[in-house]
């Protein structure tokens, strides 16, 4: 027997709130691609990820024609370049990620993500190597994205390594300042970082999983936002100016059932997808993420839910709501849940948090407020271009506190944009949006040039 | 080979609703040492529809099987049409073929089912399920339908848009998994294997 009421509410999701497939991403281990001689690694990554990776846009193509829904991206996840290519120095690192972007290109993906080193517990020359080589990789490449962890809850916070990422950080966005420094929003620094992430940039097929895994990234805050403002205006109808019987217990209820339906769509998608390819279906990853199109944005969600500038007070709490109603209506739809799995608040990408910070309402300590609770951190955030290498260190180690000792992952995109102080806009361009400067508090940099580890803290002794 | 001893029939029946009817009908059905193994009902406009399947001693004739569930309770002015139960379908999607939910919703008008259902009819589309609501000038249909294959469904998914435009309506397609997957608690991965088409 049909139900109406669900098929009109199913339909409206994809026709009229957003709700889409943001990302199918392959991810792929890379390990055996390594090689002493440049020129065969070059030529073993090309035929794996064109093996492996070849058929995925053709086949999420029949996939969201056969069930009628939108996947936006479709994008590849490789082993940590570090761990089997860092050994060719900096110079053949930037080649590796030139081969990278080459493939990425040729089987049809937008984005490929794992130019990266995991060093939280300090260097090796190949991550060296690599992190020398992010700045011309990143810069030189259109597909490639990079990433960085530097702090664990078991290890720590490597601040060397922090410093020397943002000085990395400082370079990528001189060599890609005519772009607003773009060039940096194709790398992130890490804390806790998730082996499944299928979200860019901070996609990588970390250390554990199979051969070849598909992950999914369900996108919604439309949906979410369109479910609330109901909920609202059902409730204000049946109170006809009476008082209100609904209550914030009610608004999480009812994002706990709407995510449910949206993670219910990826993992859907994302099993016929991979048996269509004939390899495992890995993780969902139930965050929000937000375009800057009106009607997709999760600032537009805690408007709904009473918080009228982003920033205010009840902001935190607001956002605290969401994303455990998210995780725990997605939890429900799937046992297969992964990656980052809350609420993304990157501020360019996200026209409600971008107005709010333009108009001063959303500081850059607020934002790091509401990332401890969010799914990630200061994720497409602008700072001033002339900002230190020791004070972006100090962001990022703020940052990673935060994660280590909340056992959560955290991380940073910031984008220093070249000639552009507090007031002025940088502009990225479709869905990176764009964003006014923030303003950055200098003054701790002694605190990072002591260097060397910040220990892990006494509840990482769980043994 | 031994013979048969019983054989199915297809009744359905009419009448303005009241209680009692389907115990009417199914009392009939047993009198004649029927036995119902399916059955559906409805209600619209205050007017009752039934069709079900019967398992009856061979020998009754389609027009006894009539007369006795519209004697049945006179006052109730049954309506009954049967038939003997034919088991090769008329019409078979191949089992690879996906099934869809076709939603029209627009201004209402006189001939805009039939102009929907030609449309799938051209394309060997089967409608196994319908439903109509009309408030004030705008009507909301729901069909389930089911092409005969693939290519039937590809016709659908490419022609959709353009047979409401054409009828002045707004018609969108919705796949049955996906409804499946949002609106039950089973896990997804059973709707996957048990679907997965190349």
């Amino acid at each position: 027997m049909m139900r109406i009421e669900d098929i009109l509410m199913t339909l409206r999701m994809f026709q009229e709130e957003n709700c889409d497939v943001r990302t199918v991403t392959l991810g792929i281990n890379l390990m055996d691609c390594a090689d002493s001689d440049l020129e065969i690694c070059c030529r073993r990554v090309k035929e794996k990820i064109a093996a492996f990776g070849g058929r995925l846009v053709a086949e999420g193509k029949r996939v969201s024609e056969r069930y009628g829904i939108p996947i936006v991206n479709y994008r590849i996840a490789v082993t940590p370049a570090a761990w089997w290519a860092g050994g060719h120095g900096p110079e053949g690192l930037i080649r590796i990620a030139q081969t990278l972007d080459q493939v990425a290109g040729e089987i049809g993906v937008d984005f490929i993500g794992g130019f990266s080193a995991l060093v939280e517990k300090g260097e090796t020359e190949a991550d060296r190597a690599l992190i020398a080589a992010l700045p011309e990789a990143l810069g030189r490449t259109e597909r490639v994205c990079g990433s960085v962890n530097v702090a664990s809850s078991r290890a720590g916070i490597d601040v060397d390594a922090i410093l020397a990422v943002s000085r990395a950080i400082l370079a990528l966005a001189r060599r890609t300042a005519d772009a607003d420094g773009f060039g940096c929003a194709k790398l992130v620094v890490f804390a806790n970082v998730p082996d499944d992430n299928p979200f860019m940039a901070g996609a990588l097929h970390g250390a554990g999983e199979p051969e070849c895994a598909l992950n999914i990234g369900v996108s919604g805050p439309g949906v979410v936002k369109r479910a609330v403002e109901r909920l609202r205006a059902a409730d204000s109808e049946s109170s006809a100016g009476n008082v209100s019987g609904l209550t914030l217990g009610d608004i999480a209820e009812e994002i706990k059932c709407t995510a449910f339906r949206i993670t219910r769509i990826g993992e859907l998608i994302g099993n016929e997808v991979a048996a269509r390819l004939g390899i495992p279906f890995g993780i969902v990853d139930l965050s929000l993420a937000p375009t800057p199109h009106i009607g997709d944005s999760v600032g537009e969600i805690l408007q709904m839910m009473g918080i009228e500038k982003i920033g205010a007070a009840g902001s935190t709490a607001a956002l605290a709501l969401l994303t455990d109603a998210v995780k725990k209506g997605g939890a429900f739809a799937s046992s297969s849940v992964g990656g980052l799995s809350g609420a993304f608040i990157p501020v360019s990408e996200d026209a409600v948090l971008a107005q709010a910070a333009e108009s001063g309402s959303l500081s850059l300590e607020k934002l790091e407020a509401m990332t401890s609770i969010c799914s990630v951190g200061l994720d497409m955030v602008t700072i001033p271009g002339d900002t230190s290498a020791e004070t972006i260190a100090g962001i990022i180690a703020d940052e990673c506190a935060i994660g280590v000792m909340n056992h959560k992952t955290t991380a940073c995109r910031l984008i220093p944009v070249p000639g552009k102080g507090p007031g002025e806009k940088a502009v990225f361009g479709g869905l990176f949006g764009e964003a006014p400067v923030m303003p950055v508090r200098a003054g701790g940099e002694g605190f990072i040039r002591l260097g060397g580890r910040i220990p892990s803290p006494i509840h990482a002794l769980r043994n | 080979m031994t013979t048969p001893t019983t054989e199915d029939f297809i009744l359905s029946v009419t009448a303005k609703d009241r209680p009692g009817i389907v115990a009417a009908v199914t009392r009939a059905v047993f009198g004649l040492g029927g036995n119902v193994t399916e059955l559906s009902q409805t209600v619209m406009a205050g007017h009752f529809s039934l069709i079900l399947r019967a398992t009856c001693p061979t020998g009754l004739a389609p027009e006894a099987v009539r007369t006795a569930i519209e004697q049945s309770v006179p006052e109730f002015k049954l309506s009954a049409c049967v038939r003997r139960y034919d088991p090769v379908p008329a019409f078979a999607a191949k089992t690879d073929a996906p099934v869809y939910f076709l939603t029209v919703q627009g201004p209402d008008r006189p001939g805009l089912i039939a102009g929907i259902a030609a449309a799938l009819a051209e394309r060997r589309i089967n409608i196994e399920d319908l439903y109509t609501r009309s408030e004030e000038e705008t009507i909301t249909m729901i069909l389930q339908v089911h092409p005969r294959d693939e290519s039937a469904a590809e016709a659908l998914r490419r022609d959709h848009t353009t047979i409401g435009a054409g009828l002045g309506v707004a018609v969108h397609l919705l796949h049955r998994d996906i409804l499946r997957a949002t609106s039950e608690v089973g896990a997804v991965r059973r709707l996957v294997r048990g679907g997965i088409r190349p």
